[in-house]
């Protein structure tokens, strides 16, 4: 079992390399939009209001059909996941809430969240490994 | 030029209904008058001018067409401003122009640009057509006259007052009037009058001098013979009557039976819409021979027009079965291709009234909505609609006639891929993706879908789990919950936070310094 000062330092540790990724990863979606897949695994899986995209070249396709985005997060939430949970293999858990305006519709309250995992080889490169995307008011147009 | 700030609205109705009447007997062939009415716009118009208005009003349409003479005789009405408060009287001066006396006057008025005198005949025609022009633009801003043409020698008499007696004496009356009976009969609150006539006169004046489109003249052409064609019926003033009345009404005097479509008030009019020539015609016919309960005489007014919305709407949705036959029949299976354009000239097609023929694409709309399953997979369409829904992989846009309408191909290409945001192939060629979508407006967002479990064995797991979980922390006492958590599960809490407004909250404890 982890010491508490350990795990401290290891929430800590995930909580900053989270709060950059999230940071990265909207200003990604706003301004950069076709470099967006390059944060995602090659297997990661987004469930986006219900819609199911798997694979990168899925992915890619999906943020295509998205219209320009203007995103901005109100909220952010981070949490080591046990390793028991994971395989030993290092994932972080971000919770995201915000406003999002996708050009043409109308402003949305979104939430988020993402299962980033640590991808060693060649550097320490967190990825996203699953990401599920919601409107809170998705059940009206 | 002032601006122009509303034309009063009986002044307005004269207006329309006058020069409604007044295109209609242009078309019609029939000798034509002219009379030129110059208002003030500044004054309120009293009781008896709203009722000297009406009687103009009847007067154009009471009258009877003159053997035709070789001198056409104008009349000129000019209402002098009364700047007391007296509200009885109206000061009218009468004075016969001649052809040439008018023209020079009208070009001196800024509504119309000076013509150089040639027929008589023809060049009031003129004036009449630019008359509207004007007269619409002129309306939009504050314009000092407002002028009906049209030719006809007669004149009226009794509303004008004893200084015009000598006048008077080369003026023959023709109205039979009835002063008493005939007061205000239009009783249109104050509010109401407001620029409704300007919008009004506007459509109809683009309608006429506008360069009618192909379609419109075709269907003109072919009213006599062609069945299934649409035209709109108008009543002015119609907001007056009771549907039934009106209907019945018309219904007598009309030689065929009519039925209305989308019978409704539009301002101040009422309109439908019937779908024969033979109808239409005979409906015309009707008009002058129907009177309302104080015996006005109603105008009926029939134009060709397109289709009513509830009926294209049917046309969908009902006749979509009947054209689904021939589209499976033209399919081509080996080339997994469905040339639209044979589909449209297919025999089984053309018997049956479904609209194809004269709209083509109301017919497009209709067999592009076909269900998938009842149609095999398109790849290729001759002809866009706005309607589709299926999403052909490749299109033949050159040979289709009908992809026309736009100024050049680049344009028609790219409104074609957006409408078909699938296209790979465009006359043989690939699309590029970045054509696809000239603007960002056409990307539209995925449909929201409710919740996704992956499988149906997580699904079962974790409903479950959540029942079990949310009954606890509703009803049960929350410690129980602390069995469903991992020894050394992480646990997070968003609270929100207002510095404005820092009430104190039961999670504050939880706030850091």
């Amino acid at each position: 079992m982890a010491k508490p000062m350990d795990f401290k330092i290891y929430v800590d540790q995930a909580c900053r390399a989270a709060e950059e990724f999230v940071s990265i990863y909207y200003e990604t979606m706003d301004k950069r939009r076709q470099a967006l897949t390059r944060l995602y695994l090659d297997k990661a899986t987004l469930v986006w209001n219900g819609n199911v995209v798997t694979g990168l070249e899925a992915l890619t396709k999906f943020f295509d059909t998205l219209p320009s985005s203007e995103f901005q997060v109100n909220m952010l939430d981070c949490q080591p996941v046990h390793e028991q949970a994971t395989q030993s293999q290092a994932t972080v858990l971000v919770v995201t809430s915000g406003t999002v305006k996708f050009d043409g519709n109308r402003q949305h309250y979104f939430n988020q969240n993402f299962l980033l995992t640590a991808q060693s080889t060649p550097d320490i490169v967190w990825k996203i490994a699953s990401d599920c995307f919601r409107f809170q008011d998705w059940g009206s147009s | 030029m002032d601006d122009f700030e509303g034309c009063r609205t009986s002044v307005e109705e004269v207006t329309a209904d006058v020069v409604e009447r007044a295109r209609e007997l242009e078309l019609e062939e029939e000798p034509e008058y002219v009379i030129e009415l110059l208002q003030s716009h500044d004054e309120t118009l009293t009781d008896e001018e709203l009722f000297l208005m009406d009687e103009r009003r009847k007067w154009f349409l009471e009258m009877e067409s003159t053997p035709g003479e070789g001198a056409v005789k104008i009349v000129e009405m000019r209402k002098e401003h009364q700047s007391t408060a007296s509200s009885a009287s109206l000061n009218c001066t009468f004075r016969l122009l001649s052809v040439e006396e008018l023209c020079i006057s009208v070009a001196e008025l800024t509504c119309v640009p000076s013509i150089p005198l040639k027929s008589g005949r023809e060049n009031l025609r003129q004036l009449f057509r630019q008359g509207y022009n004007k007269q619409v633009t002129s309306l939009q801003r504050r314009a000092r006259c407002w002028r009906i043409y049209r030719r006809r020698h007669n004149y009226w008499s009794q509303q004008a007052t004893s200084q015009q007696q000598q006048d008077r004496e080369s003026l023959r009356s023709d109205a039979h009037v009835d002063m008493q009976a005939r007061y205000a009969p239009y009783a249109i609150p104050s509010c109401h009058r407001r620029g409704n006539f300007q919008e009004q006169e506007e459509t109809h004046v683009n309608k006429e001098t506008e360069q009618k489109p192909p379609e419109r003249r075709m269907e003109r052409n072919r009213q006599d013979e062609t069945l299934g064609s649409w035209f709109k019926i108008r009543i002015p003033f119609g907001i007056k009557y009771d549907e039934k009345w009106l209907l019945n009404l018309i219904q007598k005097q009309c030689s065929v039976p009519f039925t209305p479509v989308e019978f409704h008030y539009e301002k101040m009019q009422a309109q439908f819409f019937v779908e024969n020539a033979n109808i239409a015609f005979a409906l015309k016919n009707v008009n002058g021979k129907i009177y309302n309960e104080a015996n006005e005489r109603i105008s009926i007014f029939v134009d060709p027009c397109d289709a009513p919305h509830s009926v294209l709407k049917e046309l969908r949705s009902e006749k979509v079965e009947q054209i689904k036959l021939p589209v499976k029949e033209q399919y081509d299976a080996s080339q997994q291709s469905l040339d639209i354009q044979r589909v449209r000239s297919d025999p089984g097609l053309m018997t049956r009234d479904t609209g194809m023929a004269r709209n083509p694409r109301n017919g497009m709309a209709a067999s592009l909505q076909i269900h998938p399953g009842n149609m095999p997979k398109v790849k290729s369409a001759g002809e866009m609609d706005k309607g589709e829904r299926l999403e052909p992989e490749g299109m033949c846009a050159d040979r289709n006639p009908l992809c026309t309408t736009f100024p050049d191909k680049s344009t028609n290409i790219s409104s074609i891929l957006e409408l078909f945001s699938k296209l790979l192939t465009l006359d043989g060629r690939e699309t590029s993706p970045l054509a696809k979508c000239g603007t960002e407006a056409c990307k539209r967002l995925p449909t929201c879908k409710g919740s996704y479990f992956g499988s149906d064995e997580l699904k079962n797991l974790v409903l479950r789990f959540l029942q079990q979980y949310y009954l606890i922390y509703d009803y049960g006492d929350r410690q129980g919950l602390a069995g469903a958590y991992h020894e050394e599960a992480c646990f997070s809490l968003t609270i929100p936070f207002h510095p404005e407004d820092p009430a104190p909250s039961s999670l504050c404890e939880y706030f850091k310094d």
